[in-house]
């Protein structure tokens, strides 16, 4: 992987587990919770799936697509399905920035509407994540579960 | 200033008027919502983040960071014109702060505390972070409110 992505894609690899303590927390009944207003806490986690597939395309096509997003329902009410889907994006999005030259890095841009460069990007798509996970934080404050620790750590 | 640090600037800048777009759309008794169990009020959640941003305002001027204090203004937290001004006084004094770095300051070391030092071009990343962290909550409080958010939040955030 290309050095400065190979760093960046570290911290990102530090981040992630926040996501996967809290599925891991839940059972398919949780996913089914709410707050007024708000998606279920099942449809919020589809979703962060949804923005993780638009940021691998974007890393493989220089172009990102914020309406390309599953329609399959049935992510967001099983906790196998979401492990299994995350797992899988991982992967690909690990591929994704394997594939990436040192060129590529220097000097091509990605067009999200406005062009980023793919450094920008990986960082934009990490504070994602973090903004994902607070949203997350809320629900799991409102259903009396205790936070993981490193949620408790880095989401005030 | 530099490319990377007109775009950190500019990031934060906005991010602030997004703050206060969201301000806007409230009143003393929107400070007092919370959706329940630990949660705490969004006045309390805001009170948060104006200590956490004035910190960073701190480190950037003196390249030490100082977790512990807490603003001595309890008022914010359901007086929303205090809260307003507050947060006025913090974004002005990080703006000025920001336009009087130069390239050469982006290198300097803060330190975070706990033996963890970061460059004040890492600090700028990991205070737009706390800011993405701070709207990830808003946006959930605000639709629990049934308050529309500020198109910019609404756009970028939600």
């Amino acid at each position: 992987m290309q050095e400065q992505l190979k760093e960046a894609f570290g911290i990102l690899k530090q981040t992630i587990p926040m996501r996967d303590d809290i599925i891991d927390m839940l059972d398919d009944a949780d996913l089914e919770y709410s707050l007024e207003g708000n998606p279920t806490i099942g449809e919020l986690l589809r979703r962060m799936g949804d923005i993780q597939h638009s940021y691998i395309n974007s890393f493989e096509t220089f172009k990102q697509n914020f309406s390309d997003f599953s329609d399959d329902d049935s992510l967001a009410k099983s906790t196998d399905k979401l492990k299994t889907m995350f797992s899988e994006l991982d992967e690909k999005l690990e591929n994704a920035l394997e594939a990436i030259t040192d060129e590529q890095f220097k000097s091509q841009l990605i067009d999200r509407g406005f062009p980023m460069s793919i450094g920008a990007q990986l960082h934009t798509f990490r504070e994602g994540i973090l903004t994902e996970v607070s949203k997350l934080s809320v629900y799991l404050r409102t259903m009396g579960k205790e936070l993981p620790q490193q949620v408790k750590d880095w989401i005030w | 200033m530099t490319d990377r640090l007109t775009s950190s600037t500019q990031g934060i800048i906005g991010s602030h008027m997004m703050i206060e777009g969201a301000l806007s759309r409230l009143n003393d008794a929107d400070l007092a919502f919370s959706p329940g169990g630990d949660n705490v009020t969004l006045g309390e959640i805001f009170k948060s983040f104006g200590d956490i941003q004035d910190s960073y305002n701190q480190s950037l001027k003196t390249f030490k960071q100082d977790w512990s204090k807490s603003a001595d203004n309890p008022e914010v937290t359901t007086n929303l014109d205090s809260l307003k001004a507050w947060f006025k006084q913090l974004a002005g004094e990080m703006r000025e702060t920001l336009q009087s770095l130069t390239e050469n300051d982006l290198q300097k070391p803060i330190d975070r505390g706990n033996n963890v030092i970061r460059t004040l071009d890492e600090q700028l990343e990991i205070y737009i972070q706390a800011l993405m962290i701070f709207f990830g909550k808003l946006v959930i409080y605000f639709r629990a409110m049934s308050k529309d958010l500020p198109p910019s939040i609404e756009q970028y955030i939600a």
